[in-house]
């Protein structure tokens, strides 16, 4: 009532500009092709013609119906936004999962929460529901029946640990479950967790090729350690955020070896297969150009023993800089898991 | 009667320790006050039926109204239920800072019977008034650790111990000390000596140390520059200091020229949607949260007249173009901004750095624009509401329009992008979120461009529209014929949507950024609401999260601001 009042009086205020019948009928047109194609063709009419959608994206009907009132100005564009945004609440949200351990082993009993999410405004927090399931014994689980914006699914089981990886996470292509296709939520089972030893570098350093050696077990520039890093950058004086530039930097692990670590849980270091050393080499035409090196690396020192080591550098900064994140496992066992907070 | 082993200690004392941040500042002497801010705001942890959690923010006076009458005052005065003193959130613990003193424990257990180790004020100015509880642990991990956070404002782990005020003071016994390590809080303002004596049964002191402490107003910490916060006024092109919400006698703040010409400075640009006092609590809530980063520069917000009040189906419906007006607004601001950048420029030159939110990117990404030379030293966009296609016309087309992409050819089909010469920072960093809620509904506001005329409420707005032959152009009683450069921030604002996605939502942004990028969701790491990361991070709450919640669930997210990939302050 409120909305059709409103839109008989901007007619009332456009009287003076009121659509000619010729007009009336290209509104009318307009209108009539945004319900049907939602793909309206370019207007190469005179100003003063009513307005026409230009949306020529695919949309829903019910989007074109809100986007049908707005263009005849039966409500505003602030309402027209929001009422798209109301729409969001009336998808479907059902999901199909499936919980596997890092061997691929279904997992039975996980406690699993549907956060169920429904759109209230632009500027205003979600109002959401929560639903539990456990998984079955083929570790399966599903929410059925739910209508929302979004379903977030959280799953929880003592002696595993979730990640944060998309590795972790993988849904059908599309994104939508089904009791056929699945999203495979893959659980690290926790061999127990091992005594630790962290050290950290954070140092300035050279990029004119000159090494810079490090002690692992102090953190500190030494010249008898065993990481040395070696930055180049050509050319040496760059502006920060500006210049692209070809830059490389090589890390020497001088008595032990490294592998790239790329794990969604990196909690099991390698037995074999260390290098000796990693180069990574940017060119000022490379795409995408970055300035940085953030990678996490598995490590085996001179003792034998393992760990990971997160690296990074950034070049661009003059003197560049280093930070490096160290963890040992002083008993030469492989399993680099910590002591997860509860 | 002393030992001489005892009178040894005594005199070996370490003294009053003030830890603030990560310096321990002991005996600080009296020219050089320790400076904190009062505990006066609203920080709670407020219980949303929507969600079924209690969320921490600072609140606004509206919401203060729905808070039951007792919790109606002050975090600094706070007391729950039971008329019990104690802090509210955990997001309050940002409003506190330690005390340490040092020593004590191992000289408490050889003093006499019935000696006393009392706190109290000497020469104040003022009323320095300071709440003190019991920390957890020794270490900052209240402000950077949820479970200590959490500990820390449980009243049995953690109690109340008094209030020290020019008139109370708060004394131990040996039987009642406990711990040398204190949290407290600034309750009245005024500095003084915050003493600490100990005395024997007889009242002879045996030891006396004092540290000198300032209890002020946060808005006497950090400057707050506004070209106007009326919505329907057009924005100043000089910014003028602000003056709401200053108490008492206080004037304005300002700072006094920088003594060293590295302080950094940085100044903040608030987003859309702010009241005043929603600005100044995410300019304050920015300040804390650096200072507890340990950031020892100077910091200033830049408030522009955004349009409020925008929370409801019903603020929809009667205020017909808040967003499109406020962007107009800040397109407009982008002036003032570099103005204001300018004259920081030549007071910290080559330190000014500039941080700005959502909407607020318009207004700085403008003012960069403007600029004919560097007035900023870095530049980060946070979760930016202004077109990718602004900085790079190479990002990803979300959509095509009948209407030109003007953000991504300025203003010929052959032109480079609208901020391609934009030189006002040495260096641009966009922090983005792909999944950003606000961000996505930024792309539904875009794809309604050009905006519809429309009649309510006794307000009218202009019908604005494109025809390839015309261009842009609006009716609003007559035909009025939009064009480049005269009327870009009105195209811009209400007939030409966007193209691109938002900054904050691009990754992998060129041109002035060149690809200097933070995925947030690296930085946040948990979304405690989905572990998919298809849907990570796109609650509405993480459009601002920065600013909300507690300060160890974005602890990560301001050391990353001053961290090599942002500001490189530290």
């Amino acid at each position: 009532m409120m909305i059709l009042a409103v839109g008989t009086l901007w007619f009332l205020f456009h009287k003076s500009q009121a659509p000619t019948s010729q007009q009336q009928n290209s509104l009318t047109n307009a209108v009539a092709a945004v319900n049907s194609t939602t793909s309206i063709p370019v207007s190469n009419s005179i100003p003063n013609q009513p307005p026409v959608a230009t949306v020529v994206t695919n949309i829903s009907s019910d989007e074109a119906d809100v986007t049908a009132k707005y263009k005849q100005s039966l409500i505003g564009k602030d309402a027209a936004v929001t009422e798209i945004m109301m729409l969001k609440n009336k998808q479907s949200q059902d999901f199909y999962g499936k919980a596997v351990d890092q061997y691929g082993q279904p997992i039975a009993g996980v406690d699993v929460t549907g956060n169920l999410m429904l759109i209230q405004g632009w500027d205003k927090d979600e109002k959401i529901t929560r639903y539990k399931t456990q998984s079955d014994e083929n570790g399966l689980f599903q929410f059925t029946g739910l209508t929302g914006w979004q379903l977030g699914v959280t799953v929880n089981k003592v002696g595993y640990l979730m990640g944060n990886d998309a590795e972790s996470f993988k849904t059908p292509a599309g994104g939508k479950t089904s009791p056929n296709d699945r999203a495979i939520i893959t659980m690290w089972k926790l061999r127990g967790p091992e005594t630790l030893v962290g050290q950290s570098i954070d140092a300035k350093i050279s990029h004119d090729g000159t090494s810079a050696t490090f002690d692992m077990g102090t953190g500190k520039e030494s010249p008898s350690g065993d990481l040395r890093v070696t930055l180049s950058r050509f050319p040496l004086e760059v502006h920060r955020g500006r210049d692209r530039f070809d830059w490389v930097v090589k890390i020497e692990m001088l008595h032990g070896g490294l592998i790239e670590e790329n794990d969604p849980y990196p909690y099991w270091a390698p037995e074999t297969g260390y290098q000796r050393s990693f180069e990574f080499n940017v060119s000022s035409n490379s795409v995408p150009w970055q300035y940085k090196l953030e990678q996490s690396f598995y490590i085996k020192n001179s003792q034998g023993q393992y760990g990971k080591m997160q690296f990074g550098i950034y070049s661009a900064l003059t003197p560049s800089r280093l930070q490096v994140g160290l963890t040992i496992n002083p008993s030469g066992s492989q399993n680099l898991e910590p002591a997860f907070e509860k | 009667m002393l030992t001489d082993f005892m009178k040894s200690i005594v005199r070996n004392f370490w003294g009053l320790a003030i830890v603030a941040g990560f310096m321990t500042l002991a005996n600080f002497a009296r020219a050089d006050y320790f400076t904190f801010w009062a505990n006066n705001n609203f920080d709670r942890s407020v219980y949303s039926s929507d969600d079924g959690t209690n969320i921490d923010d600072s609140l606004n006076p509206i919401e203060i109204a729905h808070l039951p009458t007792y919790q109606q005052i002050p975090d600094c005065d706070y007391v729950n239920a039971s008329g019990q003193r104690v802090i509210p959130s955990k997001r309050d613990l940002q409003d506190f800072t330690r005390l340490w003193l040092a020593g004590v424990n191992e000289l408490v257990h050889a003093l006499p019977t019935n000696s006393t180790i009392t706190l109290s004020w000497t020469s104040v100015n003022g009323e320095p008034t300071i709440d003190l509880f019991a920390a957890i642990d020794p270490g900052t991990g209240y402000l950077t650790n949820e479970t200590v956070a959490a500990a820390q404002i449980d009243p049995v782990q953690c109690p109340y111990l008094g209030r020290i005020s020019p008139t109370q003071t708060v004394q131990f016994t040996k039987a009642t000390w406990r711990t040398n390590q204190f949290i407290w809080c600034g309750v009245k303002y005024g500095n003084g000596g915050l003493t600490m004596t100990i005395a024997d049964g007889n009242g002879n002191t045996l030891a006396t140390t004092t540290a000198w402490i300032q209890i002020v107003d946060i808005k006497q910490m950090y400057e707050r520059w506004t070209v106007g916060d009326t919505p329907s006024r057009a924005p100043y092109t000089n910014a003028v200091i602000a003056s709401d919400g200053i108490l008492g006698p206080n004037a304005p703040f300002q700072f006094t020229p920088p003594q060293d010409t590295n302080t950094p400075y940085i100044l903040f640009v608030h987003g859309w949607n702010m009241r005043t006092d929603d600005k100044n609590n995410f300019s304050e809530t920015a300040f804390k949260r650096l200072y507890w980063q340990g950031y020892q520069g100077r910091f200033g917000c830049f408030r522009w007249p955004t349009g409020n009040g925008f929370d409801s189906k019903i603020n929809a419906l009667t205020d017909s173009r808040n967003y499109d007006n406020s962007e107009s607004n800040a397109w407009a601001s982008g002036v003032g901004l570099l103005n204001k950048l300018k004259d920081l420029n030549s007071q910290y030159p080559g330190h000014v750095y500039l941080l700005a939110h959502s909407m607020g990117n318009v207004v700085a990404g403008e003012a960069l624009r403007l600029a004919n030379s560097q007035v900023a030293n870095t530049y980060i966009a946070m979760q930016g509401a202004v077109p990718a296609h602004c900085y790079d016309n190479s990002t990803v087309n979300r959509s095509t329009y009948s209407t030109p992409d003007r953000y991504a050819h300025y203003w010929t089909n052959s032109s480079p992008s609208y901020f391609s010469a934009s030189a006002g920072a040495g260096a641009y960093v966009n922090f983005y979120n792909t999944n950003d809620y606000a961000l996505g509904w930024w792309n539904v506001d875009q794809g309604q461009k050009p905006d519809n005329g429309v009649l309510g409420f006794g307000i009218n707005y202009p019908g604005y529209f494109y025809s390839s032959s015309s261009g842009f152009y609006k009716i609003a009683g007559t035909t009025y014929y939009l064009g480049f450069p005269t009327n870009t921030y009105e195209i811009f604002s209400y007939c030409d949507p966007s193209w691109s996605y938002a900054l904050g939502a691009q990754a992998g942004v060129n041109g002035a950024f060149n690809n200097q990028q933070i995925n947030l969701p690296s930085v946040w790491l948990t979304d405690p609401l989905t572990t998919d990361p298809n849907n990570k991070f796109s609650k509405h709450f993480w459009h601002s999260a920065e600013f909300r919640s507690d300060y160890p669930s974005q602890v990560n997210f301001w050391r990353t601001i001053l961290g090599v990939d942002g500001f490189n302050l530290k």
